[in-house]
This record gives structure tokens, C-alpha cells and sequence, in this order.
């Protein structure tokens, strides 16, 4: 069963052809990382799926309900606020540059959106969040303020910030991509043992380690296209795409 | 220390005429920037929500409730008008009148170059004029084009000339701390799921405040040192009362007291902000 579809996306940004016929199915519990040169439309394609960036044209289907449907830069199908919202949520995401709440402590940042947008009962949201927080390897921050924190803690505060909306599918912009080198292992880490939970995910990446080991496919993005879409150890041994080829080659 | 004992009785005599009118400075100052500051959230408004592009319904709503309160203000103003002409009547129905225009003005939001062609063009013109010319229009120049537009009040006159031309610094001070924050937090907050009053209310604006503060000192500073003008319409604050007593016992030994004056409050200020300015930063 597919949890994100992508029928036909299509994206400019001017005259550059950012996103261009994206069909793309990921399927419950997959793992799915984006590899390939800066400028290819991974960011976009991802800021797409939950409406970051809109998109020119295409359809979205989150959870096999269609999400959104455009043509030529209109909606063509409107959602009802209510079902809308419901299908945002699906998605959580991760930012490259983490955007924590400056103001509110790492335990106000995990707890700020369940109890404001879901209405939930802030005990219970504080109980939760802290679990979260301990899932991350964080209780002992919970009441630091994120300028506090090193950028591997800011990232991983990030993701158990997006985890307390119990969103069905985790969307990562290049999680590591701001951080020192070995700050990058804890994030890595727990995006590793959120994949092994059985959270469908899709993350756009330089870390071609991890795109190895905890994918289940891997995509390969080149000029607003999906060049190549394989499985990890088909991708890195033998790709297909001579363009894929060069990729690996200027970075392996 | 003879020669000091005779100027310092001379001070302590000026002392109760300038502590007064050091009073009506101060309090124009408070009162021109407080007002503005209320004028300059919807002026900002105007010009962040032209950039934002965010229809709310939300938003909306507020502005609807906002218009029915004006519009029953301003008929009460009008029928109070009608039973007694008398200048605090007038005047109310003037800013009744003037904030109907505003508010049914706002409601175009959806439409927003409107308001923010109007926010611009309002900013343009007070930001672009003397503040004297402003004052003295205001004070004298209102009554040419009506008669009943007489502002025979000077703290009011200089009040609402002020005020009117505060707002549009501080307009921008407002727009600048709200749009100096990160792109970054609008998308967080969408992508938790957070509306855009939510957002607007939680996470932009909290942040925003910390940076308005020194820019808002400034200004009161500014202000507190501007009010000064007020001279011109013969308003007897502290430099027009210092200048009076300075021309009758014909000395400028008044002005040493009268600038330790505007030293103290401008001190009272800075102290102020400074404070509200380090509780606000806790964060970082």
C-alpha cells in the first residue's frame, strides 16, 4: 500500500524546469533516500510533498487520498480544511538547518504542536515529549534553550519535535548537512534506529553510508528528473545511469 | 563657595515651574509613542501581510468584529455630534471616522496591494516631511480647510501630530524585526501543522519583539529630544518653559538645570529597555 504518490509533478522556478514528471510511489514502512548533484530538485521535490513549495502541476496522493492536484498553477481538487490538515500531518519533517523555536526551551519545542494544533492535553503532551526526548538521547536538555545545544543535538531535538505529531511519514532535507563531521553519527544514529522502527522515510542525502545502509531505495536525481531508482546495493555496484556513474565517481 | 550659593537658589526657585513642565514632556512622549506604536502594528500589518500573501479566515473575522464596533462608535460620535457641537465630540468623531476608514480599508486584506499601497504612501508622506511643518499644519493650518477642525487643545494638537508621525518610523521598525526572522520558523511552524495566526502569534512575533526593543528605545529618546518643537504652538513643556524664564531674568543658567532634566528621563528610559531587553533575551 503506497502511504506518498506523486503523479506528474511538475515545478518551475522561472524558467529553470526544477521538478520535471515526478512519478514517484513510496510504500508504508520504505526507506528512501535522494541522492544526486546540488541543483537537481531533491530539496524541492521533498518541500513539495507537504506543500513547502508549491507545486505548478501534478497530483499528490498522501495515505491514497489525493493531497493535492494541480494544473498549470491552479488546484484543480480543494480539500476541505479539516482533511487537509489531517493529511499534512501525515508528513513530519527535518530541516537542513534544524529551525528550532529560539524562544521556547527543547522540552516547549517538542510539546508546542500537540498541544496547540492536535489539542492535546498538556500533561499528557509533556509526558510524551519527554519520552521523545529520551528516545533521542536528550532528557537532560529538556528545559535548555536550543542556542544551548550543539547543531547534532539542535537536529535531533528537530526530529522528536516532528515525531510528536505522529506523522506517518518523516521527511529529512539533508539532516546533516550543517553539522560538524563528528556530530553527524548521533543524528545518523537515530534516524538509523527510526528506520529500523519501521517509519516510512524519505531523505534527501550526501551521506552515501547511510543511503547504503538503512535504505531500502535509493533514488537518483539529476536535472529535475528521477535518473535512477534501485535498491542500494544495486545503485553503488553497478548504476545504470552513466550519469549516476559520474555522480558516485566524483564523490566516492 | 559664595559665588555658587546665588545661582543654585535661583535653580531651586526655577525648580517646581521646570519639574512641571518636564511633566508635559514626558508625557507626550509617552503618550505620542504609545499611540503610535498601536497606529504602526497596523501599518506594519498592512505591508507583512502584502509579502505573506496568507488569506485568514481567522483574521478576518477579528477585522469584521473590529468594523461593527467602529461603525457603532462612529454613528454614537455622530449622534453626539449632532446633540452638542462641542470640540471633544468633534474629535471623536474625527478618530471614529478616521479608524472606520482604516478598518474597512483592512478588510481588502485579501486584495492586499491596497493596503499596502496605503501603508506605503502613508509612511512615504510622514517619513518624509518635517515633523515642524507636520505640527504646524496640524495646529494651524486645519482650520482653512474647515473651521470645525479647530484644534484649540495644544497637548492634543501636538499629540496627534506626533503620534501620526512616530508611526511611521516605527511601522517600519515593526516590519523590519518581524521580517528579520528567518524563513526557516514560518516553515517549521507549517510543517507541525501550526496556522498562520498560530505561527504569527507563537513564533514570529515573540521573536520579533526582542529585536524591536533598542530601535524602540531609540525612538523614545528621539521623541522625548523632538518634543522639544513644541515651542512653536506655544505648548509649555520643559525647553519652551526654560526659554520663558531664560528671557525673564535674563540668564542661560536655566538650561544647565533643564538638561539635566532630559538627561534624567532619558536615563529612565534606557534603563527601562535595557531591562525589558536582557528579560526578553533569556534565550540566548
Amino acid at each position: 500500500m503506497s502511504i506518498i504518490r506523486t503523479e506528474k509533478v511538475h515545478k518551475y522556478f522561472g524558467s529553470l524546469h526544477v521538478l520535471n514528471d515526478i512519478s514517484l510511489t513510496v510504500d508504508q514502512g520504505e526507506v528512501v533516500c535522494i541522492i544526486g548533484p546540488s541543483g537537481a530538485g531533491k530539496s524541492t521535490l521533498l518541500r513539495a510533498l507537504n506543500q513547502l513549495e508549491e507545486i505548478d502541476s501534478g497530483k499528490i496522493y498522501i495515505d491514497d487520498t489525493l493531497f493535492l492536484h494541480r494544473e498549470k498553477g491552479i488546484t484543480k481538487e480543494a480539500l476541505d480544511a479539516k482533511t487537509h490538515k489531517r493529511l499534512l500531518l501525515e508528513t513530519g519533517m527535518v530541516f537542513q538547518s534544524f529551525n528550532l523555536f529560539p524562544h521556547k526551551t527543547v522540552l516547549e519545542n517538542v510539546m508546542l504542536a500537540p498541544v496547540k494544533v492536535k489539542g492535546i492535553a498538556p500533561g499528557e503532551a509533556l509526558e510524551s515529549a519527554k519520552a521523545l526526548l529520551a528516545r533521542v538521547g536528550l532528557e537532560e536538555k529538556a528545559g535548555a534553550y536550543p542556542s544551548k545545544l550543539s547543531g547534532g543535538q539542535q537536529q535531533r531535538v528537530a526530529i522528536a519535535r516532528a515525531l510528536a505529531m505522529e506523522p506517518r511519514i518523516m521527511l529529512f532535507d539533508e539532516p546533516t548537512s550543517a553539522l560538524d563531521p563528528e556530530l553527524v553519527g548521533d543524528v545518523l544514529a537515530v534516524m538509523k534506529n527510526l528506520a529500523e522502527s519501521g517509519m516510512t522515510m524519505l531523505v534527501v542525502t550526501h551521506e552515501m553510508g547511510f543511503a547504503r545502509e538503512a535504505a531500502d531505495r535509493v533514488l537518483f536525481m539529476c536535472d529535475g528528473v528521477i535518473a535512477e531508482d534501485a535498491p542500494p546495493a544495486e545503485i553503488f555496484r553497478c548504476p545504470k545511469n552513466p550519469r549516476t556513474q559520474q555522480f558516485l565517481n566524483s564523490i566516492l | 563657595m559664595q559665588q555658587f550659593q546665588e545661582p543654585l537658589r535661583q535653580i531651586m526657585n526655577w525648580l517646581p515651574v521646570l519639574l512641571e513642565s518636564a511633566g508635559i514632556t514626558i508625557g507626550l512622549t509617552i503618550a505620542s509613542v504609545t499611540t503610535a506604536l498601536v497606529m504602526a502594528v497596523f501599518l506594519a500589518l498592512g505591508k507583512i501581510a502584502a509579502v505573506h500573501r496568507h488569506p485568514n479566515a481567522r483574521l478576518r473575522r477579528v477585522l469584521h468584529a473590529m468594523q461593527i464596533t467602529a461603525g457603532a462608535v462612529l454613528l454614537a460620535a455622530l449622534l453626539l455630534l449632532l446633540w452638542k457641537n462641542m470640540l471633544p465630540f468633534r474629535l471623536a468623531a474625527l478618530a471614529s471616522g478616521i479608524a472606520l476608514f482604516v478598518l474597512l480599508m483592512l478588510d481588502e486584506l485579501t486584495r492586499v496591494w491596497i493596503v499596502r499601497a496605503l501603508s506605503s504612501a502613508y509612511i512615504f508622506f510622514f517619513r518624509g516631511t518635517p515633523l515642524l511643518l507636520q505640527l504646524f499644519f496640524l495646529y494651524y493650518g486645519l482650520t482653512y480647510i474647515h473651521p470645525s477642525l479647530n484644534l484649540s487643545n495644544r497637548f492634543a494638537a501636538a499629540w496627534i501630530a506626533f503620534s501620526l508621525n512616530i508611526a511611521a518610523y516605527m511601522a517600519e521598525i515593526i516590519r523590519a524585526a518581524v521580517q528579520s526572522i528567518p524563513k526557516g520558523q514560518m516553515e517549521a511552524s507549517h510543517a507541525v501543522g501550526l496556522s498562520y495566526g498560530q505561527t504569527m502569534r507563537m513564533i514570529i512575533i515573540p521573536q520579533a519583539y526582542r529585536r524591536m526593543i533598542p530601535p524602540i528605545c531609540n525612538e523614545f529618546v528621539m521623541v522625548l529630544k523632538d518634543t522639544s518643537l513644541v515651542s512653536i504652538i506655544s505648548l509649555a513643556d520643559l525647553s519652551y518653559k526654560s526659554t520663558m524664564i531664560s528671557t525673564s531674568s535674563a540668564t542661560t543658567l536655566v538650561y544647565a538645570p533643564a538638561m539635566v532634566l532630559y538627561l534624567l528621563m532619558t536615563a529612565m528610559f534606557t534603563i527601562v529597555f535595557n531591562r525589558l531587553e536582557k528579560r526578553l533575551s533569556a534565550h540566548e
